[in-house]
C-alpha cells in the first residue's frame, strides 16, 4: 500500500479542504452517571492550579503509607554499573556519532518503564506482580507489552532490560514498530542472561535507529515463568522525533 | 617621638577603613534591600526559579489503570472511573514525565461511598539502587460520592535515568462503592536562566 504524504488533513503539506465536525460524534458512553456540579469552594484555585497565589507548605511530607512492603531481597542494579556503559553519556567510545554530526543529537534521554506496568497482549495469559516493580507471566504464552511514547524524529540507540532470571532459559525484549500497512519491524532486541537472579543487559547499537516517520510501536516481554521483567529503559537522543505508535514487548 | 610618628599612619588607616565601611553600608542599604522590600509576600510562585511559571499536567483517567496481577478483576464504572471487582491487588500505570521536571502535586479524583474505607494513590519510583520509593501519596475521603483531594507539596526532580515512575492505586475494598476516576500530576518543566552581558557606559 502506497501512502502519499500531504494528501490527508493530518499530514504536513496538506492544502485541501478540512472537514469540521458539526457536533460531538457518537458518544463513547451514555452520560447518565455524571458527577454532580462542583460547589463554589471546589472551584476555588488550589495549590496545583495555575494562578494560585496562596501559601504553600513546602515542608517535607510526613511518613508515607507504603504501597508495598520492602522485600528482603531487593535488586541492586548499581552493582552492574561499575564502569560507564554505552548507554551512558560518560562512556568513552560512544557509537552513532561517526555517521551523523554529534551536534545534531542531544545527550541521552531515557524512557524508563517499570516491568509491572506491562500487560499481556491478549487475555489468554495471566500475570503476577513480583514485587519492586517486576512482573512475571503466570499462565498462557502471550508476549507482554506497553506503548512506548518517543518524540518524533528521535534516534533510539539502546534498549536495556532489568530482570530477575533464575531459569535455564532467557527472556527477551524488543522495541517493535507496527506500521499501518499490516507489517512490523523489530528495531532492537535484548535478552536476559544466566540464572542467578537479578541482572541487566544492554542491546547492541541498532543498525537502523531512527524512528520511521510512519507507523511504529515497541515491545518488551518475559517468556519463562521464572523470569520477571523488572523494567526496560530506552535511550533516545532527540532533537525532534516521529509521532507514531511504538510498543515495547517482552 | 618614634611612637607618635608610627601611630599617625595607623590612625589614618583606621579612619579610612571606617569611611569605606560606612560607604559600603550606605550603598548596600540603597540597593538590594530596597528590592527585597518591594518583593511580593511569600506565595506559591516563590521557589520556582529554574522551572516553568505554569504547571504542566499529566492527567490519567482511572479507567486506564489495571491490576498489577491477573488475580484481581476490575469493572468500568462509567465516566472514566474504575473499581476493583475481585482480588486485592493494586492498580497501576506507567508515568512518563520530561527529564528534569519537578513533580509538585498528585491529585486524586474519586467516587467513594464507603463509610469504613478510603482508597489511596501513590507515585512510586522503582530505582537503580534497589527496591522502590513511594514519593507521594493521597487518599480519598468521606463517603459522599464524587470528590477530589490533593497531596502535600512534593518538589521531586524527575530522573529517568535512574528511576521508573508509576502511578499506583489501592481501592482498599472491592465493588463500585470505591472508584478511581482520575489521577493528575502537576509538574513544572525545567527552564534555563539567561543572563545578558553587562554593558557599562564610560
Amino acid at each position: 500500500m502506497t501512502d502519499v504524504l500531504g494528501d490527508d488533513a493530518d499530514e504536513d503539506g496538506y492544502t485541501g479542504a478540512v472537514n469540521t465536525a458539526a457536533a460531538v460524534l457518537e458518544p463513547s458512553e451514555v452520560a447518565a452517571s455524571q458527577p454532580a456540579e462542583a460547589s463554589a469552594d471546589a472551584l476555588a484555585l488550589q495549590p496545583d492550579d495555575n494562578g494560585y497565589r496562596g501559601p504553600v507548605d513546602r515542608a517535607a511530607q510526613a511518613d508515607i503509607a507504603p504501597s508495598e512492603m520492602q522485600p528482603a531481597e531487593a535488586p541492586d542494579w548499581e552493582q552492574f554499573f561499575a564502569e560507564p556503559q554505552p548507554d551512558q553519556d560518560s562512556y568513552a567510545n560512544p557509537l552513532g556519532l561517526d555517521d551523523r554530526s554529534p551536534d545534531d543529537w542531544s545527550s541521552f534521554r531515557y524512557l524508563n518503564v517499570a516491568g509491572a506496568t506491562l500487560r499481556p497482549r491478549d487475555s489468554s495469559s495471566g500475570w503476577d506482580y513480583s514485587g519492586t516493580g517486576c512482573v512475571s507471566r503466570s499462565s498462557g504464552s502471550e508476549l507482554i507489552n506497553i506503548h512506548l511514547p518517543i518524540p518524533d524524529g528521535s534516534r533510539i540507540d539502546y534498549l536495556r532490560i532489568y530482570y530477575y532470571d533464575s531459569s535455564s532459559s532467557d527472556s527477551r525484549a524488543w522495541v517493535t514498530n507496527y506500521n499501518s500497512s499490516g507489517g512490523y519491524t523489530d528495531v532492537t532486541t535484548v535478552t536476559s542472561s544466566g540464572s542467578s537472579g537479578y541482572g541487566t543487559q544492554l542491546s547492541a547499537y541498532p543498525a537502523t535507529s531512527s524512528i520511521p516517520r510512519r507507523d511504529p510501536m515497541c515491545s518488551t516481554g518475559a517468556r519463562p515463568r521464572t523470569a520477571a521483567a523488572c523494567g526496560c529503559a530506552d535511550c533516545v537522543s532527540p532533537t525532534g522525533c516521529p509521532s507514531d505508535a511504538h510498543d515495547a514487548e517482552t | 617621638m618614634n611612637t607618635r610618628r608610627r601611630s599617625k599612619p595607623l590612625v589614618t588607616l583606621a579612619l579610612a577603613l571606617v569611611a569605606l565601611l560606612t560607604l559600603a553600608g550606605a550603598a548596600a542599604a540603597s540597593g538590594p534591600q530596597q528590592t527585597e522590600q518591594a518583593a511580593p509576600p511569600p506565595a506559591s510562585g516563590d521557589s520556582n526559579r529554574g522551572f516553568s511559571f505554569n504547571f504542566h499536567y499529566e492527567y490519567v483517567s482511572g479507567s486506564a489503570l489495571r491490576p498489577r496481577d491477573s488475580s484481581s478483576g476490575w469493572d468500568y464504572s462509567g465516566t472514566g472511573c474504575v473499581s476493583r471487582s475481585s482480588g486485592s491487588e493494586l492498580f497501576n500505570i506507567n508515568l512518563s514525565l520530561p527529564e528534569g521536571s519537578r513533580i509538585d502535586y498528585l491529585r486524586i479524583y474519586y467516587y467513594d461511598t464507603s463509610g469504613s474505607n478510603d482508597s489511596r494513590a501513590w507515585i512510586t519510583t522503582y530505582n537503580a539502587s534497589g527496591g522502590y520509593s513511594d514519593i507521594t501519596t493521597v487518599t480519598s475521603t468521606g463517603s459522599g460520592g464524587y470528590g477530589t483531594r490533593l497531596s502535600s507539596y512534593l518538589g521531586h526532580i524527575v530522573d529517568n535515568a535512574s528511576n521508573s515512575y508509576v502511578l499506583n492505586w489501592n481501592a482498599n475494598q472491592n465493588g463500585s462503592g470505591m472508584r478511581l476516576c482520575g489521577l493528575r500530576v502537576a509538574y513544572r518543566t525545567p527552564t534555563q536562566d539567561l543572563f545578558l552581558p553587562l554593558i557599562a557606559k564610560g
